[in-house]
């Protein structure tokens, strides 16, 4: 039954405004599969979020841990001269769409959320081309932007906010990941003259041999050691985590990935901690957990989440 | 709209007007962009705030295309392609047979930015738009807009390329000084007999500087005294830094537009400077 206050109007308007089919649950799933199984390639066009900034961009390539990628708007209506509007039948939106070429430039993975639109080579390649000052036929089904002739042009505005939603996308904070030939600090160097070995050790519940390996950084931290390192010393637990040693490139690169997206949201919401400190503590249990395990090579880091996922759910821990 | 008049029914009528224009292109959107309450109330904010510019900007491109229409039908020099001929009811150069005008506006855009000397008329204090120019400026603009393009030209044609030309007259929103006469114009000595003229022209740059200052919004005026360091802007504007640039080149080229030509230009503009709280030596 229908709120009395609602003015009929403003019903019968909402009931026009339905979902576009291209956008129901059903069609994502028949685009992209399970999003545990989607791989990221050029051509997608992904939510990608952190925190309330929240934008759509089209993949023109994947980099490691980042994609380059151009953004895309459906509203407010605006463009420029670098940008290629999508006619609305085109796209999985059934609304002309922008795809501003000339703000590509590098995403994090780690922001990425879930994948709403395909779009064909041929606006990947015009993309590519557009953000390197070249310019190529206009695919079909789409025109060129406008010239914004004035910085007073609302469309100016538009495309200001959107570099200020990339830069904020871009400083979503990532895992410390270590880096050939790198060497952390080490606990021992962060922390000084403000050492207090007898205190790290009764906190820690660790005999003396033990904690120095972990102030040389010689092994892993477990989440609960990582907090209660940060309790103890005022560092943040990013900082105690990242000095102690950094992850594995393999393992950043799998637990960055969105498939684990919704568990780290999840945990954060038990935990009431934030995303970014969920998925630190839960990549460095994955960590411990597989360093003391035996075996060579790269370890399967998926795995090792589950596995780790598994026995904190049947043990005591927390994020 | 002031808001201690806003009433029920207008912010209905304004929601309505949003939804009906909006509604489809919205939903949309926030389906395929929003990720969850926090940033599905952002994005939403935003696009209301998006559409609304629209709206004050066709509201004052009407006004625009009605002042322009005016003007041309009241000066000799331009006429209308009378019927049965090509071009029938377009604006051209009065008395030249020349054919209808086709093509991109760059062209004429520089062929009206090169008009010297536009004025923009004294501000009214009972109107809440700003004027686009005087009227000889109107004329001088519609004369070489309509010689660079060597055609006959319909309104709507002749309107976009006065936007061009004039992007502050649709920039919303624009408030007044409630009373010019309490803007404090420096007094000159009045010594040696060079110095009434300098008083003078300081007076008139005074003048001039606080009508300018008039047609800044508050939060424009606010904006003034910062203008030269990006991240008192930000701090001012609560916003990124892309976007403090975009507001500071848009205030700039809107008070470049609204202080117009003329040898007191510096006058004038280091005088809106002051006008707004700021220190000009420092801009």
């Amino acid at each position: 039954m229908s709120d009395p206050r609602i003015p009929q109007r403003f019903l019968d308007l909402a009931e026009q405004a339905r979902a576009p089919r291209g956008l129901s649950d059903q069609a994502l799933r028949d685009r992209f599969g399970v999003l545990a199984d989607v791989e990221i390639q050029a051509g997608q066009v992904w939510q990608a979020r952190w925190e309330d900034v929240s934008v759509l961009v089209l993949i023109v390539a994947v980099e490691g841990r980042d994609v380059l990628a151009a953004p895309v708007t459906i509203d407010p209506p605006a463009d420029d001269a670098h940008s290629l509007v999508l006619e609305g039948p085109s796209t999985a939106f059934g609304i002309d769409t922008t795809v501003w070429a000339g703000l590509t430039g590098t995403v994090p993975i780690r922001v990425l959320e879930r994948p709403v639109d395909l779009c064909g080579d041929e606006v990947v390649q015009w993309t590519r081309s557009a953000s390197e000052g070249r310019s190529g036929d206009v695919p079909a089904g789409a025109r060129r932007g406008h010239v914004i002739s004035s910085e007073l042009d609302p469309a100016a505005l538009v495309r200001a906010e959107l570099a200020d939603d990339l830069e904020a996308l871009r400083q979503a904070p990532g895992l410390p990941a270590a880096a050939p030939g790198e060497q952390s600090r080490g606990l021992a160097s962060l922390l000084g003259r403000e050492l207090d070995l007898a205190s790290l050790c009764s906190a820690l519940h660790l005999a003396q041999p033990e904690v120095m390996k972990i102030l040389r950084g010689k092994v892993p931290l477990t989440a609960g050691q990582i907090e209660t390192i940060a309790q103890l010393t005022g560092l943040t637990a990013e900082r105690v985590a990242a000095s102690v040693r950094p992850l594995p490139l393999g393992l950043v690169v799998r637990m960055e990935h969105p498939r684990w997206r919704p568990t780290w949201q999840e945990r954060a919401r038990t935990y009431r901690v934030s995303e970014a400190r969920a998925r630190l503590a839960g990549s460095y249990g994955t960590y411990s957990l597989a360093a003391r395990q035996t075996g060579g090579g790269e370890p399967d880091w998926d795995e090792r989440l589950r596995q780790f996922l598994r026995d904190e759910d049947t043990g005591p821990g927390g994020a | 709209m002031p808001g201690d008049r806003w009433q029920q029914a207008d912010l209905e009528d304004l929601l309505g007007g949003f939804l009906a224009d909006r509604v489809r292109a919205v939903t949309a959107m926030l389906v395929a962009q929003a990720g969850d309450g926090a940033s599905m109330g952002k994005l939403l904010r935003r696009s209301i705030r998006h559409w609304l510019i629209d709206q004050a900007r066709k509201t004052s491109e009407g006004a625009l295309r009605r002042t322009v229409e005016k003007v041309l039908a009241t000066t000799d020099a331009f006429d209308q392609v009378p019927s049965g001929e090509a071009g029938e009811g377009r604006w051209r150069l009065a008395g030249t047979p020349v054919p209808p005008w086709a093509g991109g506006t760059e062209d004429l855009v520089e062929a009206a930015r090169a008009v010297p000397y536009v004025r923009i008329p004294q501000w009214s204090s009972t109107s809440r738009r700003p004027p686009v120019a005087d009227r000889a400026s109107i004329v001088a603009v519609a004369h070489a807009v309509l010689e660079a393009a060597a055609g006959s030209m319909e309104t709507a044609q002749l309107v976009a390329v006065f936007l061009a030309r004039f992007p502050a007259v649709v920039d919303p929103p624009v408030t007044l000084l409630q009373d010019h006469q309490n803007v404090a114009v420096r007094a000159a000595e009045l010594t040696p007999e060079e110095q009434v003229i300098a008083a003078d022209d300081e007076l008139a740059a005074g003048v001039r500087a606080a009508e300018v200052t008039g047609m800044l919004s508050p939060a424009e005026r606010r904006l003034v005294p910062h203008l030269a360091d990006i991240s008192s802007v930000q701090e001012v504007l609560g916003c990124g830094r892309s976007q403090a640039y975009q507001h500071a080149r848009r205030l700039k080229d809107k008070l470049a537009q609204l202080v117009g030509e003329g040898e007191d230009v510096r006058a004038v503009g280091l005088e809106v400077i002051r006008l707004c709280g700021g220190a000009p030596g420092t801009q």
